[in-house]
């Protein structure tokens, strides 16, 4: 009965994985572990990792992670996992573009959104919310100097303020979204 | 200027004993003197004490800087996506009842800002690159977590040191002069200038571990798998340091070793709960409006684990 659970929510998720993503994840195991055939921790073994193994990663669920390794298929915990350092990029975005052509700054923003489908919002991104402004923080980043020059925006703190929802709306949305609420203590020593 | 109200605020609701309204109606007279004495007193040793309403008051102002650099995306439906989500995480939180407040800012960087009173704001990086929504629920409620235990202004209070706060008092001991430049002018840009300081440092390290386990534990309450947090973390510690996730990184501790904390206050604690959300339709519909629709799955994946029974 399982089992028959498994083909469709894999295909659920493999539908749900952002196309943009590209090919899949590479990392590696931090610690020696037991690969499992299902994702929860009494599945049967499906073989084992060794620590620094390289891996890729197949898909994501709870958690625990799809793996491929050394002719290897199996789910690994999650928090075993750690993701190989990207390529370091000139441009904030160029690494989830996925049009070749665009060009470096504001329009790779823009092009990177309409390339998703995205139209909605893809003009906006060129202006600010209440001054007009060509954008120039896609570019150079938020970084400590746009802060520490930044001049406050009253009206887009207004904008800010207008966004807030009541509890009972929020409650509504995660009822029609089928969210189940539960009873969790916080973790040792975080408070 | 909303700071400059701020600081108005505070002086006038320090002057007149508002913070403490229940005792002044209480203790006319001198006793009602004694009281405000007290009151300025309090907000000059520690700012976590002010009120709520100078609290939402001050986050909306710090709000601003960072809007100042990086505006809100214009895109309805994702901000009330974003506020629905985060109204939800916070109300699994011990200050459900503030007046929350999210936008996604017009930034491709990897970064979230909140700020006192339960004001959070979220990179249009951020929200792109969460593989699912229950990363979106991960970073949001650290950012709520943030807020619920104050650390904002601690920071602020260290930042500002006790010196300037008790200029309030020091200017209200000859009686109330209320407006212009002067030592409220002085308070006004002190505060800002710890605003715009506190973005561009950061908070205590401890305060960000804090932040990532009880925002695991929020995101689980609110029925989202609290790995979301943890994925989110192996993205950023796979980020090159100076590119979108510049700042970031110079803000927080290293995301592996951010990681290495979760991973041992996590280890399975959290496996055992039933029906949690990896990914929502809603969301991935939100992001993708161009999509077939029938490649859209119509039900809320979840995690599913299941034990033997025996």
């Amino acid at each position: 009965m399982a089992m028959r659970l498994v083909g469709p929510v894999l295909a659920a998720i493999a539908l749900l994985t952002p196309s943009w993503l590209g090919a899949a994840e590479r990392g590696f195991a931090v610690r020696a572990g037991e690969l499992k055939q299902q994702p929860f921790i009494d599945a049967a073994g499906a073989g084992s990792v060794a620590a620094n193994q390289a891996v890729s990663v197949v898909t994501r669920q709870g958690g625990w992670v799809r793996i491929q390794s050394n002719g290897q298929t199996g789910w690994m915990r999650m928090l075993n996992l750690r993701l190989e350092t990207r390529a370091t990029t000139s441009g904030s975005t160029a690494s989830t573009t996925s049009s070749g052509s665009t060009s470096a700054g504001s329009s790779a923003s823009s092009a990177r959104s309409l390339s998703r489908g995205n139209a909605s919002s893809s003009g906006s991104l060129l202006r600010t919310g209440s001054s007009g402004k060509t954008v120039t923080t896609g570019v150079k980043g938020l970084d400590e100097s746009s802060i520490r020059g930044s001049t406050p925006d009253e009206a887009q703190v207004a904008a800010l303020d207008a966004l807030a929802v009541d509890g009972a709306e929020a409650a509504s949305h995660a009822a029609s979204s089928g969210l189940r609420e539960q009873s969790v203590e916080y973790l040792k020593g975080s408070r | 200027m909303r700071l400059q109200r701020f600081a108005q605020a505070l002086g006038i609701l320090a002057v007149a004993g508002l913070l403490s309204a229940p005792a002044s109606a209480q203790f006319g007279g001198l006793g009602s003197i004694v009281r405000k004495a007290q009151t300025v007193q309090r907000i000059g040793t520690n700012l976590r004490e002010i009120g709520e309403a100078e609290e939402i008051q001050l986050g909306g102002d710090l709000s601003g800087i960072i809007l100042g650099a990086a505006p809100l995306i214009q895109d309805q439906a994702k901000q009330r996506y974003v506020n629905r989500l985060g109204r939800w995480l916070a109300s699994h939180s011990e200050r459900a009842n503030l007046p929350w407040k999210f936008g996604i800012i017009e930034s491709s960087d990897l970064n979230a800002f909140s700020m006192p009173g339960g004001y959070v704001l979220v990179t249009r990086g951020m929200f792109d690159n969460a593989r699912s929504v229950s990363e979106l629920a991960g970073v949001l409620a650290h950012e709520i977590a943030h807020v619920v235990r104050k650390h904002q202004l601690n920071a602020l209070q260290k930042k500002m040191g006790n010196g300037t706060l008790r200029d309030i008092s020091g200017l209200y001991g000859g009686g109330p002069r209320l407006g212009g430049g002067g030592i409220m002018g002085r308070l006004t840009g002190k505060l800002l200038e710890s605003g715009r300081e506190l973005f561009a440092s950061g908070l205590d390290k401890a305060d960000e571990y804090e932040a990532d386990q009880m925002g695991v534990v929020i995101a689980a309450r609110s029925g989202y798998s609290p790995y979301g947090l943890v994925g989110v973390l192996q993205t950023l510690a796979a980020e090159p340091v100076d590119g979108r996730y510049g700042l970031m990184s110079r803000t927080h501790p290293q995301a592996a070793d951010r990681l290495t904390r979760l991973d041992g206050a996590m280890g399975t604690r959290l496996d055992g709960l039933a029906g949690l959300v990896d990914d929502l339709p809603s969301f991935d519909r939100l992001r993708n409006p161009g999509a077939a629709p029938d490649s859209t799955p119509a039900a809320p994946v979840r995690a599913r684990p299941r034990r033997r029974r025996g």
